[in-house]
């Protein structure tokens, strides 16, 4: 018996199958079946994720509110600079020692000087 | 590859992969039809990361004789039998002789081991090369080589005897 006719042994006895519409028809549920399987899994995939989310989180917060922020240096006001009066911690602009006047008559003599420099020109 | 090419491309191959699993399921045709479900969700399944449509005959068969050969150890293993007389639903609506012959051939074939079964059936019956064979089951084209000679001389034998019981 040769290779031929066994062939045409076995394409004699081909089984017609005529209920492939049936058939296509299940597989189609089952496709669909799959395909909301899949997608129902997506969902608990990104669930999966929360608690991860929920943690890295809480470590953001927690180590923002320990480390604290370094203080700013407040300026002091100026009334409360040392500039005052008969002070013997006082600032001076010029010199150690000059009172409060002095200073105020220094400023003067020099806008005069200014004035009269100027009037000159 | 998406559903749409899928579908398109299994109704191609969908005649041919049942009527190869009938024939491999010694003609019971719920088994087939079973073993077909299988392998064609599988393949659904995987069929994203499939591209090659060139080769999705080939693919398709592969996972289809891993699903067969799945499906007999199950068999094996809850020591069910496929019985031949199923080969009686493949011809139902043909004349009694056609039913007759079918149950010769598939006697014939029952006889053969799952490897050479497969082998002689994608041959014979569905005029797949010994290349195309290697790489459906997997194994070297001497290998199939192999199994076509031994199934064909189980057959010659068996259809042989069948001939001359009738005469």
């Amino acid at each position: 018996m040769k290779d031929q006719e066994l062939k045409d042994i076995f394409h004699a006895y081909r089984p017609n199958l005529s209920d492939e519409d049936a058939f296509m028809k299940k597989l189609s549920e089952q496709m669909n079946a799959v395909d909301k399987k899949q997608q129902a899994n997506i969902v608990p995939l990104h669930r999966n994720y929360l608690p991860w989310v929920v943690g890295i989180a809480a470590a953001i917060v927690t180590v923002v509110l320990l480390v604290k922020e370094p203080e700013t240096p407040t300026a002091k006001p100026y009334v409360n600079s040392s500039l005052v009066k008969n002070d013997d911690n006082r600032y001076s602009m010029y010199f150690d020692h000059s009172t409060y006047d002095d200073i105020v008559n220094e400023i003067e003599t020099s806008g005069r000087q200014l004035e009269q420099a100027i009037a000159q020109l | 590859m998406n559903r749409e090419i899928f579908t398109q491309l299994v109704r191609k191959e969908l005649s041919g992969l049942r009527r190869f699993l009938l024939a491999a399921c010694s003609g019971n045709g719920d088994e087939a039809d079973d073993v077909a479900q299988e392998a064609l969700m599988k393949a659904y399944v995987a069929s994203p990361t499939f591209e090659d449509e060139a080769g999705f005959s080939a693919w398709l068969y592969k996972i289809a004789c891993n699903c067969l050969i799945d499906h007999q150890r199950k068999l094996t293993i809850l020591g069910v039998t496929l019985d031949i007389d199923k080969a009686n639903d493949v011809a139902a609506s043909s004349h009694t002789d056609d039913v007759f012959a079918y149950q010769g051939l598939y006697h014939a074939i029952d006889g053969l081991g799952m490897s050479e079964r497969t082998a002689v059936l994608l041959f014979y019956m569905e005029d797949r090369s010994v290349k195309e064979i290697a790489t459906m089951m997997n194994v070297a084209e001497g290998t199939v080589k192999a199994y076509l000679s031994r199934g064909r001389e189980h057959l010659r034998n068996k259809l042989i005897n069948n001939q001359s019981r009738q005469i």
